[in-house]
């Protein structure tokens, strides 16, 4: 059985007047359909508006398809009856690290979901100390989460998702409110979850150079899903890439012009590390 | 501007009144406030006195940062100066213009100011050594008889504590807003008061836009992590007395004891 | 229109527990038509900077001068400079209020005391140089997309026609195709306008393209000042600040590690592939 299973999926804001009648309709998502395993790092890219986000809400039953169905363990998010499994299951990050955060200090904040579900309080001790290690914030247990930094504050938030012992993390474009520092310690603390713990990701972002971890990407429009495979897939497409309000990582960029100029570099370079010795090879050859 | 308000932060340390339970400093800080209004005379000002010194020193926070908390009751303590002295009838000291000053006037005035600077301090020491979470935690436990009689204690709770933790965040984008709109031209400062209404707008629509923003993405991060209300709730630490506890309500009901001894005898 | 900043100093809740110096003793000038950027990691004390330059928070010690006047100066018209001095911070869709977009861009030439001819027609070329779309003019901006958002919340500050124009992030949170559009106005900026550009930017990708004077800030404090070329030498100086260099330069930087002779103080993408294809030509003869 798949972790997340969504079939057909269609998701529609209707945009209303002062008075109520409907003034438009927007297909955010557009019969889409993925099917993510155990241990997947998965990542979403796409432009602002591009259905991302309401996508992703459906896969810890905090939306609803219009048609189509999400499953996930085999529960259909619309069962009322297993709504706390799957919130259980899928634990979800979002962008303002200031808009996601209860409690007053860092171990009251991260015992919050585990609260909720009804664990006796030695176990919440003991998920709460677990989460903040795995996230490397155990140190700044007792502080105000107000004084941490943005990307403190994500691992706070991850680690609040973590003590819930999910099997599925979404983060919703984590790091865009985040400094480079910051981006870097929330990428890497993810990478190292999925690795280490085989904790499924789903990470949803527009900065390339975030994917390049994941091992399977899609790519969004309109709501809909336009581009599938691995990094090293999708990013030989530079130019549909770009048309849709995307790009590629730099170093593949880079791989693309010296290629327009007759340089022999072959295709799918994805990081400065393999530009860099393919340059080298190609000089010495010559 | 607004980062001066001290009301309802919290003061991070590691004293005895901050391992407290929250019940405990509650309950104590309400005895208090009644011993401040059965106190008559000098003597019993100066125990209450006494008591609020010790607690201030024991509770780690700096007595400079209480004192600041007196700013924002400043011009309600002028204004119970000013109201006692010149409106309490009895033996006139001096008059200017059509108003008196009385003998007694100034004794009611006095003694209204230490009063509330006494109160204002005394609950303070509560708010400052409590996290807001554990304040509503405490409260919630205090009224939970009320529920029988269908009071959602447990909601109310939780809507004070996340209120207290938007304070901030609301005050921090205020500021921001404000900044904002003078880099645009907007002037603050200036103006009579209906003009200065009007200048206001720029600043309160984003604000409030900001606050339904937070709120709105709140709950959705609140219903992410499984949050369904009180029922089935567990807490990572449950409210327990200990030793300091019966320690400090003793203390409480002996001072109590104390300033009604001296209010009765005296 | 040139800024002088002469030892500017700011601290933060001053007295209290949480006292704090944001800005310690900082000097600069920037002259006029420069396109500077400001860098430095989340509370370095770049914002708090830049509010120092157009008044919005008074020194504790130091002043700064636009065009050689004290603004904290008793007399100085700092409502007057804000019209010349623009910032643009971040997330600026926020402060939007207005009925419609019109009207919100029309509030800060407004302020300005221009007479309504006036700040119609700033509005107007305003609002066309951030290629919003013309149905979109009457719209509540709270009914625009993100991305539409942005461009009216800056279309507010142009329509001031400030001489220098300071830029708080204006890409956080943009994709690619906003961040393009961003660097794209600021070019035509200084080309019709020659405004001067103060860039306060995470993105040393975008910073290596477009400016031509880095100031690094670092606790309160500038550390570097200097052309991208040379500040972007300090590699392990600002990966220690918790900043980072540009793509371009980390390729260049690795291929003369690998001994091959590159010239390492390219930082625009174009130049490094020209250097990069001089390489393999050299190789063939």
């Amino acid at each position: 059985m798949s972790l997340i299973n969504a079939e057909n999926v269609t998701f529609e804001y209707i945009r209303r007047d002062k008075d109520g009648a409907v003034e438009g309709i927007n297909r955010a998502v557009d019969e889409v359909s993925i099917t993510l395993e155990k241990g997947d790092f998965i990542a979403i890219l796409g432009h602002n508006g591009s259905g991302k986000s309401t996508l992703a809400k459906h896969f810890n039953a905090l939306l609803h398809p219009l048609e189509g169905t999400v499953y996930v363990n085999g529960y259909d998010t619309r069962d009322e009856g297993h709504l706390w499994d799957i919130r259980q299951t899928v634990g979800m990050v979002f962008q303002n690290p200031d808009n996601q955060i209860i409690g007053t200090v860092v171990e009251e904040d991260v015992a919050f979901g585990p609260e909720n579900m009804g664990i006796k309080s030695r176990e919440i001790w003991e998920r709460v100390v677990r989460s903040l290690k795995s996230v490397d914030m155990y140190e700044f247990r007792k502080d105000s989460p107000q004084r941490l930094s943005g990307g403190q504050k994500q691992r706070v938030a991850i680690a609040g998702v973590l003590a819930m012992q999910p099997q599925c993390i979404v983060l919703d474009e984590p790091t865009a409110m985040l400094d480079p520092q910051g981006r870097r310690e929330i990428i890497d603390a993810v990478t190292e979850l999925n690795r280490k713990e085989g904790i499924t990701v789903i990470l949803i972002t527009h900065y390339m150079e975030e994917v390049l971890n994941a091992n399977k990407v899609f790519v969004m429009d309109k709501g809909r899903i336009v581009m599938q495979g691995t990094p090293r897939q999708i990013f030989k497409h530079a130019d549909e890439l770009k048309e849709i309000g995307l790009t590629v990582p730099s170093a593949a960029l880079f791989a693309g012009e010296l290629r327009k100029r007759g340089i022999e570099i072959p295709d799918g370079i994805l990081t400065t590390e393999e530009l860099v010795k393919e340059i080298c090879r190609s000089l010495r050859i010559i | 501007m607004f980062r001066d308000i001290t009301l309802g932060q919290y003061y991070p340390a590691d004293s005895y009144i901050h391992r407290l339970d929250p019940r405990t400093k509650i309950t104590v800080t309400f005895l208090y406030m009644i011993s401040i209004f059965l106190i008559r005379d000098i003597w019993g000002y100066l125990v209450a006195f006494i008591f609020l010194a010790f607690m201030i020193r024991i509770s780690h926070v700096p007595v400079k940062f209480m004192v600041r908390g007196l700013k924002g009751i400043f011009i309600i303590l002028i204004f119970t100066a000013i109201f006692n002295v010149f409106f309490t009838p009895g033996e006139v000291l001096f008059s200017i213009w059509k108003l008196s000053i009385t003998r007694e006037g100034i004794r009611v005035a006095v003694r209204m100011v230490i009063r509330l600077v006494f109160l204002v301090m005394g609950s303070s020491i509560m708010t400052l050594t409590t996290t807001p979470n554990n304040l509503t935690d405490g409260l919630e436990k205090i009224f939970r008889p009320l529920k029988r009689f269908k009071l959602p204690v447990h909601e109310i709770a939780m809507m004070m504590s996340i209120a207290l933790g938007f304070i901030p965040i609301l005050v921090e984008e205020l500021d921001k807003i404000m900044k904002a709109q003078s880099a645009r031209g907007a002037d603050f400062e200036n103006g009579r008061l209906s003009v200065r209404i009007k200048t206001m707008i720029p600043v309160l629509v984003p604000l409030f836009v900001s606050a339904f923003r937070h709120a709105g993405d709140l709950a959705t991060a609140m219903e992410a992590r499984c949050y369904h209300g009180g029922d089935g709730r567990t807490r990572m630490k449950p409210l327990r007395y200990g030793k300091q506890d019966y320690a400090a309500y003793t203390v409480a009901v002996l001072y109590l004891v104390l300033v009604i001894g001296i209010a009765v005898m005296l | 229109m040139s800024i002088i900043a002469d030892h500017l100093t700011y601290t933060y809740n001053r007295g209290t527990a949480y006292e704090k110096k944001a800005v310690n003793d900082v000097s600069f000038s920037i002259k006029d038509g420069e396109y500077v950027a400001l860098i430095g990691h989340t509370g370095s004390g770049k914002s708090t900077l830049i509010q120092l330059l157009n008044g919005l928070l008074r020194p504790l010690s130091g002043t700064v001068y636009v065009n050689g006047e004290d603004i904290f100066e008793k007399d100085y018209d700092l409502h007057a400079l804000r019209g010349k001095v623009g910032i643009v911070f971040q997330y600026p869709e926020y402060q939007l209020f207005e009925e419609d977009v019109f009207t919100d861009v029309c509030f800060g030439p407004k302020n300005l005391g221009l007479d309504r001819q006036e700040t119609e027609l700033r509005a107007y070329e305003a609002l066309k140089m951030v290629e919003l779309p013309d149905e979109a003019f009457f719209q509540s901006p709270f009914d625009l997309s993100g991305g539409e958002k942005r461009r009216a919340a800056i279309a507010g500050v142009l329509a001031m026609k400030p001489e220098v124009l300071i830029l708080d992030e204006p890409v956080a949170g943009l994709d690619p195709a906003g961040r393009e559009w961003i660097f794209r106005l600021l070019s035509k900026l200084r080309k019709e306008r020659s405004t001067t550009v103060i860039l306060v930017s995470h993105s040393m990708d975008d910073i290596a393209e477009h400016a031509e004077r880095i100031l690094v800030v670092n606790d309160g404090s500038i550390v570097m000042d200097g052309a991208p070329a040379e500040v972007f030498s300090y590699n392990k100086e600002l990966m220690e600040m918790g900043l980072d260099i540009p793509q371009v330069s980390k390729v260049l930087y690795m291929l003369k590690e690998n001994g091959i002779n590159v010239n390492t103080d390219i930082v625009t993408f174009k130049q490094a592939i020209a250097e990069v294809a001089g390489l393999f030509e050299k190789a063939r003869y």
